[in-house]
């Protein structure tokens, strides 16, 4: 085994921390908070051209023929940096899910669309508060030459930036989910922006009598639950790359303040309390980029990785908030300004701990795969 | 520059079944230990092994089997793997060492000769004479010589710059060649009533710096002036003793690097001991044990009612488990790619202890009044998460308190000033 990374992730890495720095002003987390997007359109027509949502996907489909782990890189590289972007949506909720699941044509039309910077996103299954795969709160009823959907989901990111979703849906004929792509442009269908913590945009999307052709079933009808298990796990594990670069991000912010910042006559890093808090900082840090890496160089290597995944994320969500609540600990009030940058790191920690399955979902999953 | 990868390559997977088929061929059926019997180990051994008071026990079984054990080890050169050939070991890379040592616990069999050969053996590879390597390295690979470590002193645990033994140079006459005579006291010394010889730390200038004024000495464990005696624990378990030096001759050629660098040598030695594998893989172990348990028949009428809870519980040391063997294999890939040991270790101790003292708890919690059974007989899973509970008390202080190594990671991993 080697952890090290390779020439071409190196290159990768260091290409997304030049371009985010420099873009931190004009399109971080605090730039867009209150743009109608809450993204940067301009940064991501710059990640398109350096061919970001193109890295992972098949080069048959304009794609650059990366694995799971190239966009895993740069999802960590966001999430030091705080910069909302639609990619890891986009790609990991819904490209490579159909890249996976889609038929030629689907592939053929959408793959290269994302790598020309067409964005898509997702629609969630399980109904209500729940994270299962299983069950959905929208429902698609045959009609004419293909569905009729009806319901209304929450938690769909980037949802007024999207050209298409990925909807999971339920049909009262047949047994299991059935996974539709969804045109937002298609009448019936409504998107209302969500308050939320986080710094993703959230919206609701009402769905009324919206119809949808046959020939965009993701694989067969009734198939879906294949399809939501691919979003779940591709998703959860590239919002655990996020959340280990922000945690990292948190530790590298608050040891520079432990050295600088200077109390009874001593920088407070020098105390023993403050040390104790750093470290454990560090310790939680490395173990959630270990378990979260483990997972996603599963996935990159078409390997069993629910257990990892599982693992990672009910991990990452415990342990990115405990490192928040350190640093805030060591900053003091400052950290408690909205001026200082800790609680923008501090509200993604709380909507990242939710998505794709709390620590608690997680823990779960867990406890059922050692037969407990 | 090689790819990030987690699977071991063929060759690696080829050398873990040669390790297997190795244990299970080899290991002598009489040292299986008996599951009732009361152990007296250091509080990270759960599998009822002691191998330095095994060697001597008064049961011929035993004392045979691990004798027979040491044999079929060294034979491979298995007990000091790292070694060089010339000297009894395997020439084992890191990777296949952390491999071998994986595969050795999880076939519930004990290390031997531990602290010689994982301490002492890397530390003269790096610091001693080839004349020390020549008469040492030999003895430990073949597992005849058992060390101890003398570092602590009653005043000198944690912080161990403040050790007060005294060496004091004296030149060659009628008593000898050229020597340090020895004078003081060592505390919470593992097996040290069982060594042939132990390494110390003495100070040769009282005047230096407290960092600067330490040297690092081997000593024959039989030299006159040389008493030890066991220290029994708040089990009635004797995994430690104390040591008294009174006046202990010891060649000026039983020092291990310059006079008065004795710090440096020490903490790399520390370093080499702390990145185990072995605490993920026992405890892992020990949960699948309890989770067959809890499946059971019998385990489902013992089991306490809020299950739910437990399950979580057990599924959350799960998690802490797998991320501390992450820890483990990075600290292995690092020292494969020829990273000096660094704070590592000390994420690893830190990790390992905390968990060993909470996967204790959530052991003994699943069994509701029956983890108060101290007895192994009548005791679900013969009383191991009771015992473990007591074993796991010093899990947080050995080797180093785990404010000390939160203050390593601190000060040596993240840069940040010293207090």
């Amino acid at each position: 085994m080697d952890l090290t990374a390779t020439e071409d992730q190196r290159h990768i890495r260091a290409a997304a921390t030049d371009l985010l720095t420099d873009r931190r002003a004009t399109a971080g987390a605090r730039a867009v908070r209150d743009t109608p997007l809450g993204h940067s359109p301009t940064l991501w027509d710059e990640m398109t051209e350096l061919g970001w949502p193109a890295l992972a996907l098949p080069e048959e489909h304009g794609g650059l023929g990366g694995d799971f782990m190239d966009l895993w890189l740069l999802c960590e590289e966001l999430g030091r940096h705080q910069t909302p972007s639609p990619l890891l949506t986009t790609v990991a909720c819904a490209a490579l899910p159909l890249a996976r699941h889609g038929n030629p044509s689907q592939c053929a039309q959408w793959l290269s669309a994302v790598a020309k910077g067409r964005i898509l996103s997702y629609v969630r299954a399980a109904p209500h508060g729940h994270w299962g795969a299983a069950g959905s709160d929208i429902t698609a009823t045959p009609s004419g030459e293909g569905f009729r959907l009806d319901g209304t989901a929450l938690f769909v990111p980037y949802a007024q930036a999207a050209d298409a979703l990925v909807v999971m849906a339920r049909t009262d004929y047949r047994e299991g989910l059935t996974a539709l792509l969804v045109d937002t442009t298609t009448p019936g269908l409504g998107r209302h922006r969500l308050d939320v913590v986080g710094t993703t945009p959230e919206y609701r999307v009402d769905f009324t009598a919206a119809a949808v052709p046959a020939s965009q079933v993701i694989g067969k009808v009734g198939d879906g639950g294949a399809v939501a298990e691919t979003v779940a796990n591709l998703g959860a594990a590239a919002t655990c790359a996020e959340m280990a670069g922000a945690a990292q991000g948190v530790l590298d912010m608050t040891v520079d303040y432990a050295k600088t910042r200077t109390q009874f006559g001593r920088p407070i890093g020098s105390f023993q309390a403050v040390q104790q808090h750093c470290a454990d900082m560090a310790v939680r840090v490395l173990t959630t980029r270990l378990l979260a890496y483990e997972a996603a160089w599963r996935l990159s290597h078409d390997l069993p990785a629910a257990l990892e995944v599982s693992l990672a994320k009910a991990c990452a969500s415990e342990q990115y908030q405990e490192v928040c609540a350190l640093a805030h600990q060591v900053h003091g009030a400052i950290g408690f300004t909205a001026e200082h940058d800790l609680h923008l790191f501090t509200r993604h920690a709380t909507a990242t701990a939710l998505a794709f399955g709390d620590a608690d979902h997680h823990t779960s999953q867990v406890a059922t795969a050692l037969g407990l | 520059m090689t790819g990030a990868h987690w699977e071991e390559t063929a060759q690696d997977a080829e050398f873990r079944r040669e390790v297997r088929a190795f244990v299970r061929e080899s290991f002598p059926a009489c040292y299986r230990p008996d599951p009732e019997a009361e152990n007296s180990l250091e509080p990270e051994d759960v599998w009822g092994y002691d191998w330095p008071a095994d060697r001597c026990s008064p049961d011929p079984e035993r004392r045979a089997g691990a004798l027979a054990w040491a044999a079929a080890l060294a034979e491979r050169g298995w007990i000091a793997p790292h070694l060089p050939a010339a000297y009894g070991g395997a020439g084992l890379s890191p990777m296949r060492e952390f491999i071998l040592r994986e595969e050795m616990v999880r076939a519930e069999v004990p290390t031997v000769n531990g602290i010689g050969a994982m301490l002492l053996g890397p530390t003269l590879m790096e610091f001693g004479t080839q004349e020390q390597r020549r008469a040492h390295l030999p003895g430990i690979a073949c597992g005849r010589t058992v060390w101890a470590q003398g570092f602590s002193e009653p005043d000198a645990g944690s912080d161990l710059a403040a050790l007060r033994t005294t060496a004091v140079r004296e030149p060659a006459g009628p008593a000898g060649p050229e020597a340090y005579r020895v004078t003081g006291q060592k505390v919470w010394t593992s097996s040290a009533q069982y060594a042939d010889w132990l390494f110390v730390l003495v100070r040769t200038d009282p005047d230096a710096p407290r960092h600067k004024g330490i040297t690092f000495l081997l000593i024959d464990a039989t030299s006159d002036g040389v008493s030890i005696r066991p220290i029994e624990d708040m089990r009635g378990a004797t995994p430690f003793a104390e040591i008294h030096f009174d006046d202990v001759r010891v060649p000026v050629a039983h020092r291990v690097g310059a006079e008065n660098q004795g710090w440096y040598v020490a903490m790399a030695a520390l370093g080499f001991e702390r990145a185990g594998i072995g605490a993920p893989v026992k405890f892992e172990q020990l949960l699948k044990r309890l989770v067959g348990r809890l499946r059971s028949a019998e385990g489902q009428e013992l089991v306490r009612a809020d299950t739910t809870v437990l399950r979580h519980e057990i599924a959350r040391r799960y998690v802490e488990m797998r991320a501390q063997y992450a820890v483990a294999r990075l600290t292995a890939a690092g020292h494969a790619a020829g990273a000096v040991p660094g704070y590592e270790a000390s994420v690893s101790q830190l990790l390992g202890a905390e968990l060993h003292q909470r996967l204790a708890r959530t052991g003994a919690r699943a069994f509701g009044p029956y983890a108060q059974l101290w007895q192994r007989g009548p005791a679900p899973m013969a009383a191991a998460f009771a015992h473990m509970r007591f074993d796991a008390v010093a899990a947080t202080l050995l080797g180093g308190t785990t404010e000390i190594q939160r203050r390593v990671i601190a000060t040596r991993g993240l840069g940040l000033p010293r207090s």
